[in-house]
């Protein structure tokens, strides 16, 4: 009698990505015991991890010591490591828990700062635009407003629809890998995407018409 | 003029998809088609991608070599250290290193105290032959006597006395 073979398709999946993304190549490496190759990783994905990091935070220092901390858990769970997904979307997904992990502590802090009655944070764009332009080249100047008034739109967004706009923008993920990174449905990132597009359009929509800083302020006001 | 037709949020929906290439052939016929009859949904898909443009315009983040080397500092030291560095290891190390001098003192303390009491308590052979010299000195003489107290009496008739040894007194 013939065997009744048993369908392996996670399996052939997971071969198929490993050899599709050399990344998880590499992490197949660092579960072996190959250091050098981790740090290949970490030399990848540095820079990238550290500028989502402190887009998603607002904070270049924190950022450096989140991408830090993920660099740790993705290294000290190698012994356990899948390949499941692109390493990218392990690492991105990693990372979103850690920032929101960090998110949720924060807004602890803050409820205290607003009782105590101080809140830095929530200077008018005005007041940014004024501290950051001050002594600078008119060049400068307005490559440095243009600056501000993009991160200020961005920060107007929620989490999710922040990382994933930086998700898609920065790391060029498709709809599928963000899912798989934020742990949603593709419909659901579908909408948060049209949604996060919309609010930056209508924040920025002033700026690109008239090209200059005006719009934006006359929008704000 | 053309007509002016408000996009449904569906529609809405597949614009972004549409520029971010996630539609399926059929739905780009279908959103091709409305935006060929509708100017404000042009209008929308320019706007939607100048603005997200614009997000280019964010400040680069340059991170310097030497996170790599921290950061494979950290991960291996605590991978070595089981984890995590423990901040009280240094002041741990230093009283493990006094409780060791500790003991290592009062061991030896111990062996000097012993060896001392030792050589008082216990009967040294050399000490007692010392003790008993002038005993072992005239042994030959008690041996010949083989009676004390008749040597004692004669010691004590001046006659027979010794004028250069002092008396045997056993």
């Amino acid at each position: 009698m013939a065997k009744h073979k048993e369908p392996v398709p996670e399996k052939s999946a997971a071969a198929t990505l490993a050899v599709k993304d050399p990344d998880a190549r590499l992490m197949l490496r660092v579960k072996e015991g190959d250091d050098q190759a981790f740090s290949q990783l970490v030399t990848i994905y540095h820079e990238r991890l550290v500028g989502v990091l402190t887009h998603l935070i607002d904070d270049r220092q924190g950022a450096e010591d989140l991408a830090q901390e993920v660099f740790l858990r993705i290294y000290k769970a190698r012994h356990g490591y899948e390949v499941t997904a692109r390493f990218s979307t392990y690492l991105f997904q990693i990372a979103n828990n850690l920032a929101s992990n960090r998110r949720r502590d924060e807004g602890r802090r803050r409820v205290v700062d607003l009782k105590s009655g101080e809140n830095a944070g929530d200077r008018p764009l005005e007041q940014s635009l004024a501290a950051s332009s001050s002594l600078m080249p008119a060049r400068q100047v307005a490559r440095t407003e243009l600056q501000t008034v993009v991160q200020e739109a961005l920060l107007t967004l929620n989490d999710s629809q922040r990382m994933a706009v930086l998700l898609s923008k920065f790391e060029e993920m498709s709809y599928t890998d963000i899912a798989a990174t934020l742990q949603l449905s593709v419909p659901a990132v579908k909408s948060l995407l049209a949604r996060a597009r919309e609010n930056l359009r209508a924040r920025l929509e002033p700026y690109v018409r008239q090209g200059t800083l005006r719009g934006a302020r006359e929008s704000a006001g | 003029m053309a007509k002016i037709t408000r996009l449904s949020g569906e529609e809405r929906e597949n614009l972004v998809a549409y520029l971010d290439g996630e539609l399926d052939p059929q739905q780009i016929r279908e959103i091709e088609l409305a935006l060929g009859r509708s100017p404000v949904a042009r209008h929308d898909v320019d706007m939607l991608a100048r603005t997200w443009d614009l997000l280019d315009n964010l400040p680069q983040q340059q991170v310097g070599e030497q996170f790599v080397t921290e950061t494979m500092s950290l991960v291996i030291g605590a991978e070595l250290g089981d984890e995590e560095v423990d901040p009280l290891a240094p002041l741990k190390a230093r009283n493990r290193t006094l409780w060791w001098s500790f003991a290592v003192g009062l061991v030896s303390l111990a062996l000097v105290g012993g060896y001392v009491v030792a050589g008082y308590v216990v009967p040294n052979e050399t000490d007692e032959l010392l003790r008993d010299y002038e005993i072992v000195a005239e042994l030959d003489k008690y041996l010949e006597a083989e009676d004390a107290e008749y040597l004692q009496k004669l010691a004590d008739i001046k006659e027979f006395a010794d004028p250069e040894e002092p008396h045997a007194n056993p």
